[in-house]
This record gives C-alpha cells, structure tokens and sequence, in this order.
C-alpha cells in the first residue's frame, strides 16, 4: 500500500490535525499524540516524552486500520441552506454566535431578501464555484460571498471588490491558509488602487485603515466572516494563532491614496503592471506592522536613517539567514508627509526604494545566534545562502532584509501626520493582485 | 459546521424562512413604520452635543463627512421611519451620523437598553466620566445605549463603567490619544475572578475572533470615546493610518498555570480583584521565540525594544505579553518578572552620551523624561534602550513559542487600573444571562 506514514501532533494540536485529514478528503489517518509541548522543554524531557511514545508510533505505523474509509455523504455547495428562524434579530444573533457562525460581532440576519438585493451588485451567477476556503477547504460560491457580505452590513456595490479580494486570497501563493492557521499573529493587508476607491468611498486618507469608512469595516469584516464561518478558521482548533488580534476582526484594508503621490510616481497597481484607469485589489498575508513616528527628520536622507533599526523583520529565530527568506516581499506604507521628503529630493519611486533597500542592511553578525548557527549547521546551507542573496557569508557581510530592492513594496497609506508603516509578510506568501470586475 | 454536520442538519432545511421582528414598531401613517432608538451622543456639561460642536468645527475646514453630523433631534430618543427593515435603517441612519465604526450595530431600543442597564445597580443619569476631547459626559445611561449598539451582554456593563472610568483619569492622557496622529487605540487587560465568568477570552486568540466578550467591550468603549467623547476619525481623531485595532483591542489574563504573580499583585491590588487596566496601543510587535534559550529570547526582547528606543528614549509604558509555553520554560529555568525585566532593560543598554547626542544636542525638548528615571549625568552611564516607566508582564495566549510587545501612548504617565464594581445581583444576573 506504501510506506506507513504516522503523523505525529502536540495533544494541543490534535484537534488541527484532524481537521486537516478530513478538509482534504481522508476519512481518516492514524496518529501518535504526544503530550503538548515538545519546544522549549530541555533535551532529557523531550527523550523521555519520545520514548514513551515510541510504542504508539510502531502500533500506529504497524497496526492501525481506519474504521471507515468513507467520508460521510458530501453536501451539494449551491444553493445554501435556507430556514426558519422565529425571534429578533437579537435572537438570530445568539443563534448564529452559539453555532460558531460567528466573530464576536453582530451580524445583519441574512435573510434571502438581503441575498438577492447583494446579488445585484455582481453580474455574475451565484452558483459559481470560486474556490476552497483553507483550512477546512469548504467550497466557497459567489452566493456564499454574498451571504456573508449580506451579514457584516456591505452594499450591493461592494461585491466586485469583494469578489476579487476573495479570488486573490484564494491562490495558492497567498497562503490563506497560514493566516488562518499560524500560531502567528498574522492578519491580511488589503490595498485597494483606481477609480474604485473614490466610486464606493473607500477610505483612502486620515485613518483610512481604522473604523473610519463603511466600505473599509465591512468588506473587511464580509473578509474575515468568510475565514471563519467557510474556511474553519477558529479558535482553539481551526485557527491556533497564540494571541489573534485586532486583524482577525477586521483586516489592514484601505486604499491607496493616490492623490498625495509625489510627482512621477506610480500608484502601486500601475507597479504591478495593470492600467492606471483599472481598478486593483491587492493581498498580502501580514505579522502587525511596525510603525515609524518620524515628526524630527527633515531630509528624506534622515527619514531613511530612522527606518534602520525598525525595518527589522523576523529577528528572531532563523529568519533572514535562511535561504528561502531571500526572495521575501515587503511593504512600506509610507505617509504622505514622509513621501513628500523624497519627492522634495527629486527622488523617483525606484530611487527611493533602492536607498531604503540599502539603508535597512544589518551586518549578518548582527542578526541572533539561532539564525546564524542554522547556516553554520549544514555545508549546503551556507552555498544556498550565498547564491540566493549573492553574498559571502561572513560576520561583516551586510545583509539586506530581502535579496533585491524590487522586493520593497511601496504604498502610500493614510493621512496627514508623520507616520509611516512597514509591514512583514508571513512565510510562504506573495502579494496577489486581481482586477475588479463588474 | 462542517459539511458532516450539515447533513445530520438536514432536518432542519425543510422550514421554510420566516422571520419576525419585535423590535417596539409600530405602523404610522400611510403603512410608515417607526422604531424608536436612544441617543448614543455625548452631552456636555453646558447641555450642548457634542456633535453640534464637532459639526461647528466641520464646517470651519470644510468637511463633509460624515454627512448627517449633528443632525438628530435633540432629546433622549428619538422615532427612526422604516419601510421594512428596521435593523438597517438604524445603522444607515447612525453611520451617517458619524455614530459607528462602519460595523453593523445592535439599534438601542428603550427595551434593550433597560436590559443592558441590568448589568449595573448605578442609576442610568449617574456620571461615570467626562471624556476628553470633547467633555461629553458619560452616563451610565449612555455607556449603556453605545454598549447596545457594540452587541455587549448586560453582565460586561460593570467592565467597561470601570474602563470609562480609567481612560478619563489624566494619567491616561485621553485628549493626547484620540487626537493624536499616531496609531494608538485603546487596549484592556482584565484580571480577577471576573473575566473568567464573563467568558473574556485570556487562551488561544485571545486579542482575536469568536469571543463576545473581547469583541464588545473594546468595541463599546471606542464608540464611546467615539459618540461621547467626540473622537471623530479626521475631525478629531487625526491618526494618519489607523489601524484594526481601533475596532476592539481587549485581553484577559491567563491564571492557569501562571508560573508568576499576577498582574493584580504587579499593580497593588489585592489577588483576586477585579481589575481593568487600560493603556493606549501603540501596534503590536509579534516575537517569535521558537528555539531560542531563555538568554537568546531576553535578547531578542531587547532588540524589537531597539526600535522603539531610536524614537524615543523614553517610554511610559511597555506590555510584554508572554504566552504559556515560553512563560513555563522561562520559569522553569528560575526567572522571574523582576529579572525578565532586568534582562532585557540591560541587554539593550548604551552610555548616556550617546543617548544625549541623538536625542538631546539637537535641541529638542519633545523628549520629557520625568524626575528620578534618568538621574545620572555620567555620560559613561549604561542607560536602558528605552528608559520604560512601567514594563508590564502578562501572562496570556494559547500555545506556541510566541511573545508580544506592546508600546504604549507616549503621553500618559502610566497604564491606568480601576476596580472593577459589581452589582448587588452579580451572581443572580450571571445565572440568568447563561440560559
């Protein structure tokens, strides 16, 4: 049959494990629980939790017979259930909070009517197929998109940026998957460009990524509904992120705004290779970002020098060494205000990417040990190392957070004020761009 | 629910939808239906609202959003016309107002606000708070209509009373925190016996989805700081980006298996108080620990505070949230919060020349570093980076090797902690509210 294969989870993550075994189809798979935690518990502790183990391991890879390979008959995904609720619309909400169809929010009830007046705002049919929402791979219609847009409150109007945010987080590339499972702290980041943003009232300025904008809260809010209700990605089991945050109720989702660009600088969607007059949705998979407060500098020289300690992702274990890291993608959200220094230097968009590319480089013996000893570890490691970045690996070696400045994405976000924001994606993750189609 | 789930479901599929409202309509003339709503706004002590003030001030600079500011006719309550949906004519109608955050909200009906006035034993007309920056007062009859409208549990009202009463001391520094252009929200940590019965979430996404409790009480206490004490986004509030955290921000702590004092004991109050301390947030900084020695982790703390310490060298307050499995092993190996905190604060030290020439020699006065936190003039002096006025540690989350960091506000003195009261029918309302 092949080759006996045991998966072994933390008695905290069973429960994740077996989610996943049934979201991709198996009925079931044999497992080999081990006591919760294996990191951090010294070597003496970690061998004897391995070593009582071990006689499961052998039974599970030797004995174990599923009790079932059926999985239970599948349900068709269109059209959506409908039924009977007698009560308040305080009573829907309680009900749908006790079924987990639910963040912690109120939700409008949604009631066939509020589907079809949603279902005006696209042209496209409901019983569309446009994915499986991770982790529990549930098949996500247009009518399901709607429904959930219905419950966080969005207007007709809204679907077709909604729809395509939903399409760009479903690829593959996008990793839904790990920001809604991590142990992380991860939200997403949702950039809107064009003509669209000034259509819908898009938050695009002062607190645009905040409770400012009806669009913003409740796309976002429609966004996150869908992950938890579609997807499974709840706590203690679906999504086992150790804090969550304030993403999880509604993501970073603003426009840019493209009215305070300097001169001769694109708007981001026009980076990414699409028409000025299109309207784009862009998705990133994100940690919170850091913020830079930067009311002092005065130059965009003294701008850049203060991002130098701050633009210091994943400081911590591995990170920046290890060879995959090399072709990392990250956002500066910069401030109108601070944008406006580097326009003042007659400083073009690619201009000023490369210099903070290069302002942000620490010497590799500056990053921690965990990181520098994984190199150390294998032969092959410190080659890989050296082609992907193109560096010696040396202790003086100063090493960029990502291996080319292209790597750098460039937003202009919010307001007035002297802020700027930089953002660190999750592993595995690459900014997906959609059109907004009717 | 899952698909296996669903099938077993099937039987309920049949029903056909129906559903009734019973939210106090009542028909009008010509088949116009009416629900009559209280008002969320804060009233100052002159008797002006401060939206017609905020309205003033809109006009002054030209701004038009939001649209219908200011207009509402003044009084208590007030009859919203309807055609068939009364639920979405509120929240059109309040969005338009500048009354919510864009979310949808509870429409705070006279019944369901006396409902949420059970939560508390203090008369409704009794002033918890004045709120900068506007000096709208908070009653306890408004915190209970903007609770409503957040989709609190009446048994939450004696938590955020508490939380209105912290975020109005001056220590707090209010004013400072919904105008600023920085990205600072307001964050709760809760402690005590009470969080647990509330079912504030303290475990696995414990600042994040699924949990009424966390989702409310941050998201009531920002629609009042927003509706009474008039921090408007672009008006007032001047945060140039924003960020979710303006939604709701709000974390209990663990006590399982908390390896160290709690955080009543850290800040003077008796260990099983019910306590609300309140901070501004300034972001979040995730630390991921995954194999690191309790040694490398003090070191990596120290080095997302670097950061913080090349704005300013001076920080009032700092939250360092470490969750179980990181707290187990660092106990284990002898540490405590006193020499956590010691650790880090070293780690990242440097002379005090060189703090004096980056942030002193150019003049700037902006950097206000009280009496007695940096009372040396050696310039040979190992200075902390930064200076922290109160490094709070909480212990809080769910599994996995993984740290937080949260700056706060700049211009409070101090994260700000209130006694949280509970009614006389504390347990009977506990009882009631679970059925």
């Amino acid at each position: 049959m092949g080759i006996p294969t045991v998966t072994i989870p933390t008695s905290e993550f069973v429960g994740l494990a077996r989610d996943t075994v049934r979201s991709e189809g198996a009925a079931e798979a044999p497992f080999a629980v081990i006591p919760h935690p294996v990191a951090g518990i010294g070597d003496a502790d970690l061998r004897a939790k391995v070593d009582s183990l071990f006689p499961q391991i052998l039974s599970a890879a030797t004995a174990w017979k599923p009790a079932s390979t059926e999985l239970a008959p599948q349900k068709q995904p269109y059209p959506a259930d409908v039924f009977k609720v007698t009560g308040t619309v305080a009573d829907v909400n309680k009900m749908f909070m006790s079924r987990k169809w639910s963040i912690g929010l109120p939700i409008y009830p949604p009631t066939p009517e509020r589907l079809a007046e949603m279902l005006k705002g696209t042209s496209r049919n409901p019983d569309e197929i446009l994915g499986q929402v991770p982790p529990r791979m549930a098949t996500l219609t247009v009518e399901l998109v709607a429904v959930h847009a219905a419950m966080a409150g969005c207007k007709p109007e809204y679907m077709p940026v909604l729809l395509a945010i939903v399409e760009a987080l479903l690829e593959p590339k996008a990793n839904w998957l790990g920001v809604n499972t991590s142990t992380g702290t991860l939200g997403l980041m949702i950039v809107i460009n064009g003509p669209v943003v000034k259509e819908l009232g898009i938050g695009s300025g002062q607190g645009a990524a905040g409770k400012a904008n009806h669009p913003n809260s409740s796309m976002g809010y429609a966004v996150n509904l869908v992950a938890a209700i579609v997807g499974g990605s709840r706590p203690p089991d679906g999504d086992k992120s150790t804090f969550g945050g304030p993403q999880d109720f509604v993501p970073w989702i603003f426009g840019e705004n493209e009215d305070r660009l300097p001169k001769g600088w694109p708007p981001y969607h026009v980076d990414r290779g699409f028409k000025r007059t299109d309207s784009v949705v862009s998705v990133l998979g994100i940690y919170p970002p850091v913020d830079l407060t930067d009311h002092w500098s005065r130059t965009v020289q003294e701008n850049l020098s203060a991002w130098a300690s701050l633009a210091t992702p994943r400081i911590n274990a591995g990170g920046v060494c290890r060879p995959p890291m090399a072709l990392t993608p990250y956002f500066v959200v910069l401030g109108p205000e601070h944008a406006q220094m580097a326009a003042r230097a007659g400083w073009g968009k690619d201009q000023f990417r490369k210099a903070f590319w290069e302002e942000v480089r620490q010497p590799i013996s500056w990053y921690p040990k965990p990181c520098i000893d994984y190199i150390k570890e294998v032969p092959e490691y410190k080659l890989a190392f050296e082609k992907a970045y193109g560096l010696p690996f040396s202790g003086e070696t100063l090493l960029p957070v990502t291996a080319k400045p292209e790597l750098i994405h460039i937003v202009i976000g919010g307001g007035s004020g002297r802020h700027s924001h930089f953002f660190t994606p999750f592993y595995e993750t690459v900014p997906v761009s959609k059109l907004v189609k009717e | 629910m899952n698909n296996v789930n669903r099938v077993g479901f099937a039987f309920l599929t049949t029903f056909i939808f129906l559903f009734l409202l019973h939210l106090g309509c009542f028909a009008g003339e010509g088949g116009q239906q009416t629900i009559e709503v209280c008002n969320p706004s804060g009233v100052r002590s002159d008797g002006v609202f401060v939206d017609r003030l905020l309205k003033k001030s809109m006009t002054e600079s030209r701004k038009d959003k939001p649209p219908l500011a200011g207009n509402f006719p003044e009084g208590k309550t007030e009859k919203i016309q309807f055609q068939e949906d009364a639920f979405g004519a509120v929240n059109e109608l309040f969005y338009q107002r500048g009354w919510t955050d864009g979310l949808p909200i509870g429409p705070p009906t006279p019944e369901r606000v006396k409902k949420m006035l059970q939560g508390t034993d203090l008369d409704a007309e009794f002033v918890v708070a004045t709120l900068e920056p506007m000096n709208g007062r908070a009653t306890v009859g408004k915190i209970a209509v903007n609770a409503v409208m957040a989709g609190c549990r009446p048994e939450y009202m004696p938590v955020i009373i508490a939380a209105v009463e912290a975020i109005a001391e001056p220590a707090f520094d209010l004013r400072g925190l919904s105008t600023t252009t920085s990205p600072d929200a307001p964050m709760l940590i809760i402690t005590g016996p009470a969080a647990n019965k509330l079912h504030i979430n303290h475990d696995s996404n414990a600042l994040g989805r699924g949990w009424q409790a966390n989702a409310s009480i941050g998201r009531a206490l920002n629609l009042i700081m927003n509706n009474v004490g008039g921090s408007w986004p672009g008006i007032t509030d001047m945060s140039t980006l924003g960020s979710p955290a303006e939604f709701s921000m709000v974390i209990a702590e663990n006590q399982d298996g908390n390896p160290w004092p709690g955080l009543n004991i850290d800040l003077g109050f008796p260990k099983r108080a019910n306590v609300v301390t309140a901070l501004g947030a300034e972001g979040m900084r995730g630390i991921i620990g995954i194999g690191h020695t309790p040694d490398q982790y003090m070191k990596l703390v120290s080095e997302h505070l670097a950061g913080l310490a090349a704005q300013r060298p001076y920080w009032p307050v700092v939250v360092l949230i470490i969750a179980r499995d990181t707290a187990a092993e660092l106990a284990r190996a002898g540490w405590t919060k006193e020499t956590i905190r010691e650790a880090i604060l070293k780690n990242g030290s440097k002379p005090l020349a060189e703090l004096e020439s980056r942030f002193f020699k150019k003049g700037q006065s902006s950097f206000k570093i009280p009496e007695g936190i940096l009372d040396t003039k050696d310039p040979k002096a190992m200075i902390a980076q930064p200076l922290i006025g109160q490094f709070i540690i909480l212990h809080a989350g769910g599994s996995g090797e993984k740290s937080m960091l949260i700056p706060g506000w700049f211009g409070a003195e101090k994260a700000v902690s209130k006694e949280i009261r509970l009614p006389a029918n504390w347990e009977e309302l506990l009882e009631k509210e679970t059925k």
